[in-house]
């Protein structure tokens, strides 16, 4: 692992515990500091299962998985999720808002649970990440009250706030229309720049495709994944 | 911490509705638990102290349990007599100091007849301090043709100040066949209820249960030419020869337990010497059933209780789930979920509990006076006894154990749902 990769797949083999073939079989699978990447394939083919090996919550049967020199096989539970926590973001399809704290309390959520983060910090942050996204107006709304690209904002905010090396995004703007997309992933990515934030954008819809720094066909680094149509347990979307 | 409390209460807030039927729901198990108890506890002071601040309950030799029944309770009745002798005999004794005289036998329409003196206006009590009063206006029945009634008597016959009555010898359970009807008595005072045997008698002075026998021979009726009219009975003409049974107070009780022995091993005549608290516990653990069936009914509420408790606990947890996965994705331990769980049901159960103890608190306030006056039954006990304690602490701690299982539940499937919470 070079020092600029972030995250390194090797002999990754991966199966539900009521299934015979494996969901996931990867040769090898790398993304860099700072990389943007798209990784499309049909909806059930075992995408958002990788993104769980990567946060640690699946364990493969076999294989290494390394993000950030953290050696994911090797580590326990607790550790897993402190590696989690102070390592990655999400943002969902549902953006998973808590519906009864405002925005601004929803965003600094993360921070709350992260030990490594001063006040001071986070205030500057916030004012800069909901500044940028356009929403530093909507701070004390619940999220009922807000739009489906405001609320989207604000999840991305949650995931910016704590500067993770690596944002896993599962189809994050399918509820947004071609036109507001495009505009969300730009700002995006502005922001993860400047944190040098890797960050892997999972979808089906290729369109998206070119405002990434690199487009993953699934099929391509996963050997089986085409035979696993009936893999559908973890992607149900 | 911070950050803990505030996720804590907010969610709470979310879901108001469902937070105060929880609460509700625990209050309402609690306040009937916590009413089951109070009714036990007073039922069973009611019956132990009905009669209390006294040391002995003397009469002629007899079972424990029938001198207390016939003396306290109304039921039954004496198979012998003390003689007036004995009485002051053991009256002068320098170790007490006051004594109550009964003299039962007659009766008015149902009701018994108690002739006693002075004292028992002066000393008796019941349920610890409570003295039997007379309704404004009244007096005692001092006089030989004074008769105060208790409250249910007034109830029933609607008797008032001043009225005649006239009372029936030999009986009290019915109707009498021999009248005194040649001797009646005014009332001059009416009790106020007291849940007591006090309520269902009359009290007449020694002299009065003396005056209507004077003329009486060996037990029968005096035949016509042999009867003195009742304006010439003085109190001259009257020595009481007998009582049934007589109260004692000792100067301590150290003397009690002398004088007990004193008189159980009295020479002149077999007398019974018992301590009525004693008796009366004994009575009451005699009468188990009652203690026993309460006992179980309180059981069954408490587990009824707990397992509604559970239910409601278990399903607004279980609504928490997709809130606690997206916490748990966003970097929460599982041990801050754990203690959400936790906290969420801790302050369900103490706030049920505590609006339980609010509630029964509200159930008795308003319902006492009913309560007593419909039912004779008196809460004095203090507010929240030892037994209602432990009950509210169990039933907080099956909260938190119920809460330990949606924690264990969350604990183990929000990491799975965090990554793709599906709604």
């Amino acid at each position: 692992m070079t020092n600029n990769t972030l995250v390194s797949v090797t002999d990754l083999k991966f199966k539900y515990p009521d299934q015979s073939s494996w969901v996931l079989d990867i040769k090898t699978f790398s993304i860099s500091v700072r990389e943007k990447i798209f990784l499309y394939g049909p909806s059930g083919c075992g995408k958002s299962t990788l993104l769980e090996v990567l946060s640690g919550i699946l364990a493969p049967q076999a294989g290494q998985v390394h993000v950030a020199n953290f050696e994911l096989e090797k580590m326990s539970a607790t550790e897993k999720d402190s590696y989690r926590a102070e390592n990655l973001s999400y943002i969902f399809q549902s953006f998973n808002l808590i519906p009864y704290l405002s925005a601004k309390d929803n965003i600094l959520l993360p921070l709350g649970f992260s030990k490594n983060q001063t006040k001071k910090a986070s205030d500057d942050e916030l004012l800069y990440l909901t500044n940028k996204l356009g929403i530093s107006n909507l701070l004390e709304k619940k999220p009922s009250a807000l739009s489906v690209g405001q609320q989207q904002r604000v999840a991305a905010a949650r995931a910016l706030i704590c500067k993770p090396k690596l944002i896993l995004a599962d189809e994050p703007t399918s509820a947004l229309d071609q036109d507001r997309r495009e505009k969300f992933i730009e700002v995006f990515f502005e922001l993860t720049s400047k944190n040098q934030t890797s960050v892997i954008f999972v979808s089906h819809d290729k369109t998206l495709a070119s405002l990434f720094d690199r487009s993953v066909n699934f099929f391509d680094i996963n050997a089986k994944g085409l035979l696993q149509s009936s893999a559908g347990v973890a992607d149900l979307v | 911490m911070k950050l803990f409390f505030k996720l804590a209460i907010l969610s709470l807030l979310n879901r108001k509705f469902s937070t105060l039927l929880t609460i509700f729901s625990i209050s309402l198990s609690v306040a009937l638990l916590l009413s089951v108890e109070k009714i036990k506890q007073a039922s069973e002071d009611g019956f132990t102290q009905a009669v209390s601040q006294v040391d002995l309950l003397v009469g002629a030799r007899t079972g424990p349990i029938n001198l207390i029944l016939y003396s306290v309770f109304n039921m039954g009745s004496a198979t012998n007599n003390i003689s007036w002798e004995s009485y002051q005999k053991i009256k002068s004794d320098p170790k007490v100091n006051w004594t109550i005289p009964y003299s039962l036998g007659d009766g008015h329409r149902g009701f018994r007849v108690v002739a006693t003196d002075e004292n028992f206006y002066q000393h008796y009590r019941f349920r610890g301090q409570e003295q039997p009063k007379i309704l404004a206006g009244g007096k005692p029945a001092l006089g030989i043709w004074d008769v105060v009634i208790g409250s249910e008597v007034k109830k029933k016959l609607n008797y008032k100040l001043g009225d005649k009555i006239v009372l029936a010898h030999g009986v009290t359970r019915t109707e009498g066949l021999v009248l005194h009807d040649d001797k009646p008595f005014t009332v001059t005072g009416i009790f106020e209820p007291t849940g007591t045997a006090i309520d269902q008698s009359l009290y007449v002075s020694l002299y009065g249960m003396e005056a209507i026998h004077i003329d009486w021979k060996d037990g029968a009726m005096p035949k016509a030419e042999n009867i003195i009219s009742q304006d010439k009975i003085t109190f001259e003409m009257l020595q009481p020869k007998l009582i049934t049974s007589f109260f004692l107070r000792s100067n301590s009780r150290i003397d009690t337990l002398g004088l007990q022995r004193m008189i159980n091993t009295y020479q002149d005549e077999p007398l019974l010497a018992i301590i009525p608290g004693v008796v009366l516990s004994e009575l009451w653990r005699g009468l188990s059933q009652i203690e026993v069936v309460l006992k179980i009914i309180s059981w069954l509420v408490l587990i009824i209780g707990v397992v509604s408790m559970c239910g409601s606990i278990i399903s607004s947890l279980n609504e928490r789930r997709r809130e606690m996965s997206i916490l748990r994705s966003l970097g929460a331990s599982p041990s801050k979920i754990l203690n959400l769980f936790l906290f969420e049901s801790l302050f369900l159960t103490v706030s049920g509990v505590l609006v339980g103890v609010f509630f029964q608190f509200l159930i008795f306030f308003s319902s006492k006076e009913l309560l007593q006056k419909q039912f004779g039954f008196y809460l004095q006990s203090q507010m929240m006894s030892l037994n209602m304690l432990v009950y509210c602490l169990i039933v907080i701690a099956c909260g938190l154990i119920v809460g330990l299982i949606p924690a264990a539940i969350a604990r183990q499937k929000t990491l799975k749902d965090g990554l793709s919470v599906k709604v």
